[in-house]
């Protein structure tokens, strides 16, 4: 550890590095004699981040020039990093492009790495030039360091010509088959850079079936960038194409990923509909450990696939589910009460900025599910040293975590606040304290003794945007609670003297409106203040006048009247608010108009002010709150606002969830699935019942040869079985297969022949295209049986069918078992076929030819889909 | 999560290191609108992500995002000593994962130029070119490992040579992805610390109001091989799981209410019986972290009694008393009392320790070297006031707010370190460590208890 940090400490400008001895590095010894002007003592090299002249570029040309004769490596490689040097200071080297490429043929992969980097860089200003470089990088493609291919691959791929498209296809190619998992990945990630370049020759490439192929790579980091780069080829159809079977695998493999790659699988389980209810419940086990990891984003993903889930298999108003079956809400709960602790942790553990992000998610969380935060109320108090922002925050989240038992002290904390230096800090808390009231949520007596605390800081004329703000929140109550009147009315009077922001002077007057009747001085000092109604700036000030002075006419016509008229003359001549000017008219003509004034007085008087619910109509927004559920731990849930308002159209993916109905009835035994194909490891998870999928789903396969049988528990009805399509013409030439008429083979001999048979020998056609399709499964099961060609089990999928199908040999060419698992995707129609061969000729060529024929048989034999 | 784009300036937004993964945003201008955020919006209005507009204006309240139509790109940064280090994304991009991204890439930073500060990202430009390719390709996120990371980068050329082929990186096709293949030590020791931290919120009238504890499972591991460690703790959980009820009542367990482990723990092991097994990575890393919400008595407890004479001088009467076992020793005890700004002429009388005056922080120290358990200590300051006080001062133009200032009020903070004592009473009770080759390996074990975020409110 102590010679590597003194190797990372090794530093520019080059006269340090050399004069420090790199231990057990190559060549060993420091360079023969400094190099002039390098040896210049203690301190800074000032000159090298001073800005440039252009004689240091020269400089360096000359420098790059002596590059093919220099000996030394370590004298090469500080001449190089000097160029990298002033490229990342941002001083144009893009002239010695002729002299970097002269130096790309190396050895040293140092030197390599940084003429690759220099490459990349100015790639785009120099096309013509990059391209010259082709050669070397496509070279070095198939280099034997598997280090140096995955570099030359990364470059070739980044240098964002599509001129060059032609000449990275291939290297790409053969990189997916590298015997490198580092090459590998790099070549998935080359794959998606080729498709945002030239979306045509990726076309042409075809490179999709193989990505999803690589699912199955061993390495867990190949597989990681094969979800991101098809979820990112594949966005116009709304992400990676992803069924039960690739769903299954990938979670089962899950303990195998990296802390970040991870996030790509739990990215999917959001998209993915279980089977039936037990199948949610065990990918939910099975997820549940990732909770315990310190990522942040590992922890918040799994919240959301959990939360999918829960939308998933929990039981809706007009379902059919037994009664015990968990709602929909019941299900969100439990998992929220499931997640607290760890965000909490997170949250007391987290730096700032992480804490920003989580309080966010909080929020939603709290509003998804009310109370089940409410107990962790002290670790939303505030602290002196959070920021701002997180301390708005907080103050929010607050409110919104009071209940009867801990709303006292959230008051009191409130309270404190109030006070604050921070101004917005100080609103905050009052609307806060305001909010817990509309809301009713802190019990018998909390709305009196918040309407006090409100009243007294509408007294704190020492901070005028307090009292504001109080004010603010009363004229709200009031309309909540009528009953606050008697509380509010006192300090009316006294508060329209001092309180000048406008929207508390409104509010002022608002409530003096409101409370006329017990306000023996309301009058005059709505008169002080009519008398100055020319130099009142603030249009809902006026409003707010012109209203309360039609209100207190009506409680006390003798001593208003002459202002109302004052005011009503005012208003309507008032030009400068339109509103204003209307609502001044309606009220003047109310009054003319109506012989009664009884009639009027309903109207304006009328206690339809008064609110029901405990939102304003503007406040309810459940709507958006539900959308934004939908779009959890994205940026959506910072903003608190939709995608498509923010994020330009293009860049938008629009996810689609598969499969789109229930394959399983709910009743049905969960028998969960891994491709057999996939050779799934020991489960580290222990105790999830996510067994490897042969083993299980045979065990619901009765002994006996039946097409009806139900392998995979797809549930379909099979039982009408339609006649049989007319056998085809007869079987193709063969010459080395012959299949018997009759075999015999249980269900249980199945499975051990499918798993004897290791995959890395089994055959795999992938994806031949089909015109149309069956419409049932019987529709390849009985042309197949005129070809001997039996069928263990079949199911149908919404977007495939699915046969395990096996055939065995004349016992003169050998006896051996074929074991076919057949896929025939539905849209585009396809057939895909995986191919075990059990006993029988061990000649591997012979056994190809077998299988090939094989093939051609059962292409044959559904000659009637294909083309 | 997609990023754009990574970048690093000072803190002045001046650009020092950027890549460019996807080329989908100018990352120039990118740049310079982040510089144009850090200069123009006010210190408390700055968040950690905000939006920029499909026309380059900065949207300064979250709230209005969306309002001038879709478009534009996403900053998240993060502040590390005098950098920001800052992602741009311009899709719908997964926020706390480019977070953790954006901490987890200074981690890599810090563990190999030893501090990350604008002078090691000066030093090290090629290095981190390299770092931030390998960490992340087309702005998808890679290889964050900072000892896998190691085989991957060819810092100063050292790992290659001309006549030896550089090694493949072999973690990464490993199962255990943190650790290489044949790690050798002379010596084989393994480093456990136990670190507490106590966090604590006490109102002016002396209620907690809030303490928790978050602690960690620190190692410094220098073990050959691929070791297999299993760790015990006096976990109550655990004893309840094994069917060792007594020990779990008797009261010399803990209930750890929400732990998070390092990636090489075995989780599903710890759900079953909560054994915790693991092979750990080479070198320093937090094997867990853990949380109590409990009640805690504060270790250390601080009165304050201050009487201010307006225009002539303040007074402060500080008590404070240590609340633990009289056999642990706190050291190094600051209790740190804020002050006026515009105070002056400061006199101390203490009955042990030393006290200073801070005028830049507005503060007074008093600074306790060794504070044993069960003691209390008494401290009096003194010091003048102006005349006529800053507010009154100020007063003219702040409308009558005189006498309403009351920001030097802050909380009075706490700093000490326990050492050999844990609040929660957590122990380690064995650490078992087998290896193939069957050597006996050295564990320490350490604990101590320090302050975390240990506010108490002034009256």
């Amino acid at each position: 550890l102590h010679s590597y940090r003194r190797r990372t400490m090794a530093t520019f400008p080059p006269n340090r590095t050399s004069n420090m001895p790199v231990p057990g590095g190559p060549g060993g010894a420091p360079p023969p004699g400094a190099p002039p002007g390098a040896s210049s003592s203690a301190g800074r090299d000032e000159s090298y981040f001073t800005e440039s002249r252009k004689g240091e570029v020269n400089e360096l040309r000359m420098l790059l020039r002596t590059f093919a004769t220099e000996r030394d490596k370590q004298r090469k490689r500080d001449i190089m990093k000097k160029v990298i040097a002033y490229m990342t200071l941002g001083i144009d080297v893009s002239r010695l492009f002729t002299e970097m490429m002269l130096a790309i043929e190396t050895r040293d992969l140092v030197i390599k790495k940084m003429v690759y980097l220099f490459l990349c860089n100015y790639a785009e200003t120099h096309p013509d030039l990059a391209q010259m470089c082709t050669n070397t990088l496509v070279k070095d493609c198939g280099n034997e360091d598997p280090m140096v291919r995955g570099l030359a691959l990364r470059s070739l791929c980044s240098l964002r010509l599509p001129q060059m498209i032609e000449y990275t296809s291939e290297p790409l190619r053969r990189s997916l088959q590298d015997g490198h998992a580092y090459v590998r990945k790099t070549g998935v990630m080359g794959i998606l850079k080729m498709y945002h370049l030239n979306k045509e020759e990726f076309d042409k490439a075809s490179f999709n079936d193989i990505l999803y192929d690589m699912l199955r790579d061993p390495d867990s980091s190949v597989v990681t960038n094969c979800i991101l780069v098809l979820n990112e080829i594949m966005a116009d159809s709304g992400g990676m194409a992803l069924n039960r079977a690739v769903m299954l695998h990938l979670l089962n493999r899950i303990h195998e990923f990296s802390e970040f790659g991870i996030l790509s699988v739990l990215d999917l389980v959001p998209r993915y509909i279980p089977a039936n209810d037990d199948e949610g419940f065990q990918i939910m086990n099975l997820l549940d450990p990732v909770l315990r990891t310190a990522n942040a984003g590992a922890v918040v993903a799994t919240i959301r696939a959990f939360l999918s889930i829960a939308d998933a298999v929990g039981k809706r108003a007009g379902d059919d589910r037994d009664e015990d079956s968990p709602t929909v809400d019941d299900l969100k709960h439990q998992v929220v009460v499931r997640i607290k602790a760890p965000l909490v942790t997170l949250l007391a553990s987290g730096s700032s900025e992480l804490t920003y992000v989580l309080l966010k998610y909080v929020d939603q969380l709290i509003d998804l599910c009310p109370g089940i935060f409410d107990d962790e109320y002290r670790v939303f108090y505030v602290r002196y040293h959070d920021q701002s922002h997180i301390k708005h925050s907080k103050v929010r989240i607050l409110a919104k975590l009071a209940n009867p038992d801990n709303a006292p002290d959230i008051v009191a904390e409130l309270g404190e606040l109030v006070a604050n230096v921070d101004e917005m800090m100080g609103r905050i808390a009052v609307q806060s304290m305001a909010s817990i009231a509309m809301h009713d949520s802190g019990g018998q007596g909390a709305v009196e003794s918040i309407a006090r605390r409100l009243v007294e800081m509408l007294d704190l004329h020492g901070i005028p945007h307090i009292s504001s703000e109080a004010a603010t929140a009363l004229a709200s109550l009031v309309r909540r609670h009528p009953s606050i009147v008697s509380v509010v009315s006192a300090p009316l009077p006294r508060a329209l003297k001092y309180i000048s922001e406008p929207a508390g002077k409104a509010s002022v007057i608002f409530l003096l409106g409101e409370c006329g009747e017990s306000i023996v001085e309301a009058p005059y000092v709505l008169e002080k203040v009519i008398d100055s109604y020319d130099s009142i700036a603030d249009a809902a000030v006026k409003t707010a006048l012109l209203g309360a002075t039609v209100k207190l006419f009506f409680y006390r016509p003798p001593e208003v009247k002459n202002m109302l008229g004052k005011v009503l003359k005012k208003a309507t001549e008032d030009v400068s608010s339109q509103d204003l000017h209307d609502r001044a008219l309606f009220y003047y003509r109310l009054l003319r108009s109506s012989p009664d004034t009884n009639i009027a007085k309903s109207i304006v008087t009328s206690k339809s002010m008064t609110m029901s619910t405990k939102h304003f109509a503007e406040e309810d927004d459940s709507e958006l709150r539900a959308a934004l559920m939908h779009e959890f731990n994205t940026l959506c849930t910072i903003y608190r606002c939709k995608a498509e308002n923010f994020i330009d159209e293009e860049n938008i993916v629009k996810f689609v969830k598969v499969p789109k109905e229930h394959p399983l009835p709910r009743e049905a035994p969960v028998t969960p699935v891994t491709d057999p194909g996939v050779n799934t490891n020991t489960n580290h998870m222990g105790g999830v019942a996510m067994a490897d999928a042969p083993q299980q789903s045979v065990t619901t396969v009765p002994s006996t040869v039946s097409a009806e049988v139900d392998l995979l528990g797809f549930g379909d009805d099979l039982s009408a079985m339609s006649v049989p399509t007319p056998a085809p013409v007869g079987p193709a030439s063969l010459q080395s297969l012959s299949l018997k008429s009759e075999v015999i083979l249980n269900g249980e001999d199945y499975q051990n022949k499918w798993s004897s048979v290791p995959d890395a020998e089994a055959v795999i056609i992938p994806a031949l295209a089909m015109s149309t399709g069956p419409t049932s499964t019987d529709g390849v099961e009985e042309p197949l049986k005129a070809f001997n060609v039996f069928t263990m089990a079949s199911g149908e999928l919404s977007t495939e069918f699915k046969f395990f199908l096996y055939g065995q040999e004349e016992d003169a060419y050998g006896g051996g078992f074929f074991l076919i698992q057949a896929v025939v995707s539905k849209a585009p129609f396809n057939l895909s076929l995986t191919i075990k061969p059990n006993g029988g000729d061990t000649n591997p060529t012979k056994r190809k030819e077998k299988i090939d024929q094989l093939v051609e048989l059962i292409k044959s034999a559904l000659g009637e889909y294909f083309p | 999560m997609v990023a754009s784009a990574i970048f690093i300036t000072d803190l002045t937004g001046k650009p020092l290191i950027s890549r460019n993964y996807r080329g989908d945003i100018p990352l120039t201008s990118a740049i310079e609108k982040f510089a144009t955020y850090l200069v123009e919006v006010e210190d408390d209005d700055k968040k950690p992500v905000f939006h920029v507009d499909g026309n380059g204006d900065v949207v300064v309240e979250t709230e209005e995002v969306g309002s001038t139509g879709p478009g534009g790109e996403t900053f998240v940064y993060v502040q590390h000593n005098n950098l920001y280090l800052c992602g741009v994304t311009c899709k719908n991009s997964n926020i706390a994962l480019l977070v953790t991204f954006l901490y987890k890439l200074a981690a890599v930073f810090k563990d190999y130029f030893g501090t990350l500060e604008e002078e090691s990202i000066r030093d090290n430009f090629v290095v981190i070119y390299e770092l931030l390719d390998e960490t992340m390709d087309h702005g998808l996120p890679q290889s964050l490992d900072s000892t896998i990371l190691r085989s991957f980068i060819t810092q100063e050329g050292n790992r290659m040579a001309d006549d030896s082929k550089s090694k493949p990186p072999v973690a990464l096709t490993n199962a255990v992805s943190w650790r290489a293949e044949g790690i050798k030590h002379k010596k084989n020791e393994i480093f456990l610390d136990v670190v507490e931290k106590l966090n604590l919120l006490v109102a002016a009238n002396g209620t907690v109001l809030h303490s928790e504890i978050n602690g960690a499972v620190k190692m410094k591991s220098f073990l050959s091989g691929m070791p297999e460690l299993k760790l015990g703790l006096n976990d109550k959980l655990m004893f309840e799981a094994t069917g060792r009820a007594n020990q779990a009542r008797s009261g010399k367990s803990v209930e750890l209410e929400d732990i998070k482990f390092h990636q090489c723990v075995r989780l599903a092991r710890f759900e079953n019986d909560r054994t915790i097994s693991f092979i750990p990575p080479d070198g320093e890393f937090d094997l867990m972290t853990y949380r109590l919400d409990t009640h805690v008595k504060p270790l250390i407890w601080v009165e304050a009694v201050v009487e201010p004479h307006r225009g002539s001088r303040i007074e402060y009467m500080i008590k404070t008393r240590s609340q633990f076992k009289s056999r642990s020793v706190a050291n190094n005890v600051e209790i740190i009392i804020p002050v006026p700004p515009d105070v002056d002429s400061p006199s101390f009388k203490s009955s042990v320790g030393s006290v200073t005056y801070l005028p830049d922080k507005d503060a007074v120290v008093w600074t306790i070297k060794q504070f044993h358990g069960g003691r209390e200590y008494l401290m009096r300051a003194h010091f003048g006031l102006p005349s006529i006080s800053r507010e009154e001062a100020d007063g003219e133009h702040k409308g009558g707010s005189g006498g309403m200032d009351t920001s030097w009020k802050k909380p009075i903070a706490v700093k000490f370190e326990i050492p050999y004592f844990t609040v929660s009473g957590i122990q380690v009770r064995y650490l078992k460590i087998i290896e193939r080759s069957g050597y006996q390996a050295l564990p320490w074990v350490r604990y101590i208890t320090a302050n975390g975020d240990y506010q108490l409110r002034m009256a």
